[in-house]
């Protein structure tokens, strides 16, 4: 076989292999032409089927989250009314920082102090926190929760500490509360409820 | 329009070795690489090797079964009294007509290179050689493509490190061929050693390699001496004044293919390259139908792509709507349904008046409760002027409390009268009322 290509070559020399050199250059250089193309629009059609996909696929919920919504919406009624609506959770707890300190005050407990929780992160809807120290009496205790409960905002004490500040034994005695206060942040927007 | 497919059909080639006494013929076809022995067969041959009508016959009969297709090549390996050597040195100036015995128009040679930088080896036969072996291949139904020297057939068997001068034996004891090769292995000479002379090797290889360097020298050092048959090792090692090294066994079939594979070149009859050429252009022909395939296959699918395409834009346009109302409910149930769960969350843990008030409520004069802590359903409680393990039994009375376990009461206060701690669990199956907190706190 060496043989037969020494022989075409010394009779022939590259003029042999002219014309395959020259189709594949010419296949190259159309294959060059159309591919860049033709690759952009297979990625296209691709994209575009999955997007397709993916609405269709939210569509078709449809009418399964109108009646969803619809259930949910009689409780959820509730919790829009009784939540703390603004634009960022940060905004929403400050009012409740605001609400919680005024409260307090108005029921006469002394060295207020509230402290705003670190927010984790921020969603549309979340639970907010607050530490709060205060003093008083026992007998104000049962007036902070009677407000809590009729207060617009559904606050709420879901942590508590009480220590006896003094050494008197009596009904007079002086207490160091230290509480955590949970109530719900919503986004105006996206609370926003519309008829199912 | 008829398509040749000839390149494609598995090309077959036949090489006939004609020996002393024997034939050996092999029947081979072109791999996709390489050249491979199918068929061979080794035929005994009439005392008189001359009478070529013999060869012809024994041929006939031993492959009229191999389906050789008509005018298959075929190439034949001759003996140095059909085919001679000439060696022309490098860029000699010499009339090279002149190195042959006979009228160069009464002789074909291999290719005689003019700018070869090498020395050269040129293989002749007289034409009333070549014309006999072209008659015999013609009535066989075959082409004579090429004539090889016997010398050429074992040129490939030499190892790679070669000596000046390298001298090999082979064929029958009794009249042995002689084939003397150079450094890079081409061959220089070639020659049978008669009934007479066999038993004079000695003085043959000094004369030939006397008259390769023009010189007479009596001693003979840059000589490697070969043989690929044992016997000869064994036979003649006793009377040769050279050293005998037996090359590696290689069957007639494997010598044939490396020849058929070499680049080692005979006499040329008949080109064979023309099917080189074929299958260059049937390839190209098959690469462009496939590539301009693809491309055209390409182009159309892409004009489909465009047309899915805009069908699918239209489509996207037409449902946005609907699907963004369906977004925004989606969005808008999953928080719906996020606060429910949140609110559950917080709910959960009881509010803390309640289980404080619970405490207070088992707790009786004089006992006192300097510290209450609550963290969802877990309560610590610790005071002063009460018997752990009393209140311990009053607690496990009462149905909102159990787990309960005194603990190691923390520093309150400087009077150590009946401290007491406790660890429990509060649940809410019963239900007392915020306003006992007043009472029982700082008691």
């Amino acid at each position: 076989m060496k043989r037969d290509w020494i022989r075409s070559y010394r009779q022939h020399g590259l003029k042999l292999l002219m014309i395959p050199v020259l189709v594949i250059i010419l296949l190259l250089f159309g294959f060059n032409q159309y591919v860049g193309d033709y690759l952009t629009h297979r990625q296209e059609t691709a994209e575009l089927t999955l997007k397709i996909d993916r609405m269709r696929a939210t569509s078709a919920l449809l009418k399964e989250d109108e009646r969803k919504k619809a259930k949910l919406m009689l409780n959820f009624s509730e919790i829009q009314s009784r939540s703390y609506r603004s634009p960022s959770p940060a905004d929403s707890l400050d009012q409740m920082q605001a609400q919680l300190s005024t409260l307090l005050q108005t029921l006469y407990f002394e060295n207020i102090k509230v402290t705003k929780l670190e927010l984790k992160q921020e969603n549309y809807v979340m639970a907010l926190a607050l530490n709060a120290q205060f003093s008083g009496v026992p007998q104000q205790l049962p007036r902070l929760e009677a407000a809590l409960e009729s207060d617009a905002k559904a606050m709420r004490i879901n942590a508590v500490e009480v220590k006896v500040s003094d050494g008197s034994v009596g009904g007079g005695s002086q207490l160091e509360i230290n509480a955590r206060f949970v109530a719900m942040h919503l986004k105006p927007d996206e609370a926003k409820i519309r008829k199912p | 329009m008829r398509l040749n497919f000839n390149p494609f059909i598995r090309e077959q080639h036949i090489v006939v070795f004609l020996g002393d006494l024997n034939l050996h013929v092999a029947q081979l076809y072109r791999g996709l690489f390489e050249w491979k022995v199918i068929r061979d067969v080794e035929l005994a041959l009439s005392d008189s090797s001359q009478d070529l009508s013999d060869v012809e016959n024994r041929l006939v009969n031993a492959t009229s079964t191999w389906n050789i297709p008509n005018k298959t090549f075929v190439s034949w390996i001759l003996s140095p009294d059909i085919i001679g050597v000439v060696n022309i040195p490098t860029q000699s100036k010499l009339d090279i007509t002149r190195l042959f015995p006979f009228d160069s128009k009464d002789i074909k040679s291999s290719e005689i290179h003019k700018e070869f930088m090498d020395n050269q080896t040129i293989f002749w036969s007289h034409r009333d050689w070549i014309n006999e072996f072209e008659k015999i291949s013609q009535q066989l139904g075959w082409v004579c493509a090429e004539l090889f020297s016997r010398a050429q057939l074992f040129q490939l068997a030499l190892p790679k490190k070669l000596r000046k001068y390298n001298a090999l034996l082979e064929g029958s004891i009794l009249e042995p061929y002689l084939h003397i090769y150079s450094a890079t292995g081409s061959v220089l000479r070639t020659t049978k050693c008669s009934r007479e002379h066999r038993n004079d090797i000695n003085r043959i290889i000094k004369i030939e390699i006397d008259s390769l360097r023009g010189t007479v020298e009596s001693e003979v050092n840059d000589l490697s001496l070969y043989t690929p048959n044992s016997s000869f090792t064994e036979h003649q090692q006793s009377q040769l004044d050279f050293k005998v090294e037996a090359l590696p066994s290689i069957s007639m079939n494997n010598l044939i293919a490396n020849l058929l594979r070499s680049n080692s070149e005979g006499i040329e009859i008949r080109s064979t390259y023309d099917s080189i050429i074929k299958r260059i252009n049937a390839l190209t022909l098959v690469v462009a139908v496939i590539g301009i395939g693809l491309l055209g296959g390409m182009v159309w699918h892409d004009e489909r792509l465009k047309q899915d395409l805009e069908l699918s834009r239209s489509q996207m346009r037409k449902e946005t709507p609907i699907f963004l109302t369906a977004q925004s409910l989606r969005l808008e149930v999953l928080n719906m349904s996020k606060a429910l769960d949140i609110k559950q969350e917080i709910v959960r843990e009881p509010s803390s008046f309640k289980p404080l008030a619970d405490v207070l409520s088992v707790l009786n004069p004089p006992a006192t409760l300097l510290f209450y802590a609550q963290s969802g359903d877990s309560l610590k409680i610790s005071g002063i002027h009460g018997d752990a393990t009393h209140i311990k039994s009053l607690l496990e009375k009462n149905s909102h409390f159990y787990n309960i376990v005194i603990t190691s009461p923390p520093e309150l206060k400087k009077e150590r009268n009946g401290e007491f701690s406790l660890d429990f669990i509060w649940r809410s199956s019963g239900i007392s009322s915020p306003k006992d907190i007043t009472q029982e706190v700082g008691k």
